[in-house]
C-alpha cells in the first residue's frame, strides 16, 4: 500500500545518490554539525520500535525558539526528501527554525510495516520527542507534504489526544480524502472502501483545527487535482485565518522549484511570522 | 504520495467487464461464461498492464431473441467487494440473410464491500451492432455438423450514476458514461471467444488523479482491453 523504500542502510542525505524531491543546490547547503540522526522510540499497540528521524538546528534551541516538523509524502524516505529539509532549515535565514522530519514506520530506516494508525503514532514520536527537548505546542509548525497531509491534518485536528498542538500549520499538495482519490479516478461516486483500508479524510480532520493554517497547491497538479482535493480541503478549514497560495504551472512535487526557492520560502516565512 | 492508495482494482469500474452477449444464446440453451481484462494503466516500474478485472457468470436462452444473464466478479471478491451484473441482451433488429444485426443489452451493476457495508447500484445499458463476414458449417465424420461464424462488432456501453453527490458533497457531474467499443467475436459450436477494446470515457480527463491510465486520445479517458468466453451447456 505504501510507496516506501527500506532497502537503504544508512541516510546519505547530500551524498545520497538516488531520485531526490527536489535539486536545490548549493545555496541552502546544511553544515553537518547541524545534522543530528535520531532515533525514537514508539510505543504503539504495546509493540515499542523505533523510528528514524533527523533533526537540523542547534539542539539545545529547541526548548526557546520555534521548530518546524515535517511531514514527508510517500516516495521513498528521508534521503528523498532531504532538500525539503535544507530548504526550511534556511527559512529565515540559517537555523533561523530548527526542523524535524521523520521517516514513518517502515520508511528507511525506521522499523515496523507502515500503516495509517501507526503513521499517526510515530508523528506523536516525533512530538514527544520534540516535547521532551523543551518545545511548547506555541512554537511549534506542523508542515505535511502529499501523505503527510494526513498526520498534519489528524494531529491539527484532534491536537488534544496528541503531545503537542501545532501553533499554526501547513498543507502543501493536500488530498482531501481517499474517497476523492478513488472518484476521481472512477469517474463514478463510489466508495473508497471498495478500493482501499485507510479511511484518510483530511477535509473532515481539519474541520476540528483552531490553528492558523497555509496552503499551498501547484494549479498544475497531476497526481493530487488543486481542485478536486486541494480546494476541498481549504473549504473545509472553518476559520478565517487561513492563506492559500496558489503556483501556477506548479506539479505535485515542484512547486517550490516553480515559484523560485526564494519566494516559496518567503510565503512560508510570512505565514509564520506574521 | 504516488501510489499510496493504488490496488489492483482502482480504475475506471466501467471497465470491468466486455459485452456479455452480442447475439442472444439458442431458445432455452444454457451458457457459462468468464472474463478478464480492464483499463490499460502505466504501473511505475512494472508495465503498462490491464487492471485484472474477472468475472464468472451463466447465461440463458429465455426466447429466441432475448438472453438473460448474471455475473459475479472474482477479482473484486479478492479485495472484499462483493460485486455482480445482471441483465438482458435483446435483439432488436436482423437481417434476412442473418449475417447482420443489432442487440441491446440493459442491466444493472451491483456492489457491496465487506469492510463498511457500503452498497452502490448502476444501471448499464450496452448496445452493440454486429456483422457476420465469415460463417460456414463443418460436417462431421458422424453425421453431425457444426456452424461456425466469425463476426466483428461495434457498439457502445453507458454506465448510469444515480448518486447526486460525490464525497464531501460536491456535485457529481458525470452521471453517464460513455464508452464506444469494437471487437470480434468466434463463435463455435460449443464455445465462443471475444476479444474486446473500449475507448473508455473518452471525453473526460485522465490528469490529476492517482491512477496513469493509458489512452489513445492522450489526457483524455483510457484504453480497455477485454477476453470472454462462453461455454455452451
Amino acid at each position: 500500500m505504501f510507496n516506501r523504500d527500506n532497502s537503504i542502510t544508512e541516510y546519505k542525505l547530500d551524498d545520497y545518490s538516488g531520485r531526490k524531491t527536489l535539486d536545490v543546490g548549493n545555496d541552502y547547503h546544511v553544515e553537518d554539525s547541524m545534522i543530528h540522526k535520531l532515533m525514537i522510540p514508539m510505543t504503539f499497540e504495546d509493540e515499542t520500535i523505533q523510528i528514524a528521524a533527523i533533526y537540523v538546528g542547534e539542539l539545545s534551541e529547541i526548548a526557546t525558539d520555534t521548530v518546524i516538523m515535517y511531514c514527508h509524502g510517500n516516495a521513498d524516505h528521508m534521503d528523498f526528501y532531504w532538500p525539503r529539509q535544507k530548504l526550511y532549515a534556511n527559512l529565515g535565514g540559517k537555523y533561523r527554525y530548527g526542523v524535524l522530519m521523520i521517516d514513518y514506520p517502515g520508511y528507511g530506516l525506521s522499523e515496523g510495516t507502515p500503516t495509517e494508525a501507526n503513521m499517526y503514532a510515530s508523528v506523536n514520536a516525533g512530538l514527544k520527542w520534540l516535547k521532551t527537548q523543551g518545545l511548547t505546542s506555541d512554537r511549534l509548525i506542523l508542515f505535511g507534504f502529499s501523505l503527510g497531509t494526513a498526520p498534519t491534518c489528524e494531529v491539527a485536528g484532534n491536537a488534544s489526544t496528541y503531545a503537542l498542538a501545532p501553533g499554526k500549520f501547513i498543507l502543501e499538495a493536500p488530498f482531501a480524502s481517499s474517497d476523492v482519490l478513488v472518484q476521481d479516478a472512477a469517474l463514478l461516486a463510489m466508495p473508497a472502501s471498495y478500493f482501499v483500508n485507510v479511511k484518510v479524510d483530511n477535509a473532515e480532520e481539519i474541520k476540528k483545527a483552531t490553528a492558523p493554517f497555509l496552503w499551498i497547491h501547484g494549479e498544475a497538479d497531476s497526481y493530487l487535482s488543486i481542485h478536486t482535493h486541494g480546494e476541498v480541503v481549504f473549504g473545509a478549514y472553518p476559520l478565517a485565518t487561513k492563506t492559500a497560495v496558489r503556483v501556477p504551472g506548479g506539479d505535485h512535487e515542484n512547486t517550490p522549484f516553480v515559484m523560485g526557492y526564494a519566494n516559496y520560502l518567503e510565503s512560508i516565512l510570512n505565514f509564520i511570522t506574521n | 504520495m504516488k501510489h499510496l492508495f493504488f490496488l489492483a482494482l482502482i480504475g475506471l469500474i466501467v471497465s470491468c467487464a466486455p459485452t456479455r452477449f452480442v447475439k442472444p444464446l439458442e431458445h432455452k440453451q444454457h451458457a457459462l461464461t468468464g472474463s478478464f481484462g480492464g483499463a490499460l494503466t502505466n504501473v511505475p516500474g512494472v508495465a503498462v498492464i490491464p487492471i485484472p478485472h474477472s468475472s464468472l457468470g451463466y447465461g440463458y436462452g429465455l426466447k429466441k431473441n432475448t438472453t438473460v444473464y448474471g455475473s459475479w466478479y472474482t477479482t473484486a471478491a479478492v479485495f472484499g467487494v462483493f460485486q455482480m451484473d445482471a441483465g438482458m441482451t435483446q435483439s432488436i433488429w436482423k437481417d434476412s440473410a442473418n449475417r447482420m444485426g443489432v442487440t441491446v443489452s440493459p442491466g444493472v451493476n451491483f456492489m457491496v464491500d465487506v469492510f463498511e457495508h457500503n452498497a452502490r447500484v448502476w444501471p448499464q445499458l450496452d448496445a452493440n451492432y454486429y456483422f457476420d463476414y465469415k460463417k460456414w458449417t463443418k460436417e462431421k465424420s458422424n453425421g453431425l455438423s457444426k456452424n461456425k461464424s466469425n463476426s466483428f462488432y461495434v457498439g457502445f456501453t453507458n454506465w448510469f450514476e444515480l448518486q447526486s453527490t460525490r464525497a464531501h458533497g460536491v456535485d457529481q457531474k458525470n452521471h453517464i458514461i460513455f464508452s464506444p467499443q469494437i471487437g470480434h467475436l468466434f463463435e463455435r459450436n460449443k464455445w465462443n471467444f471475444t476479444l474486446e477494446v473500449k475507448f473508455l470515457a473518452p471525453y473526460a480527463s485522465n490528469k490529476d488523479i492517482v491512477v496513469d491510465y493509458v489512452s489513445p486520445f492522450g489526457s483524455k479517458g483510457a484504453l480497455g482491453t477485454f477476453f470472454g468466453c462462453t461455454y455452451k451447456l
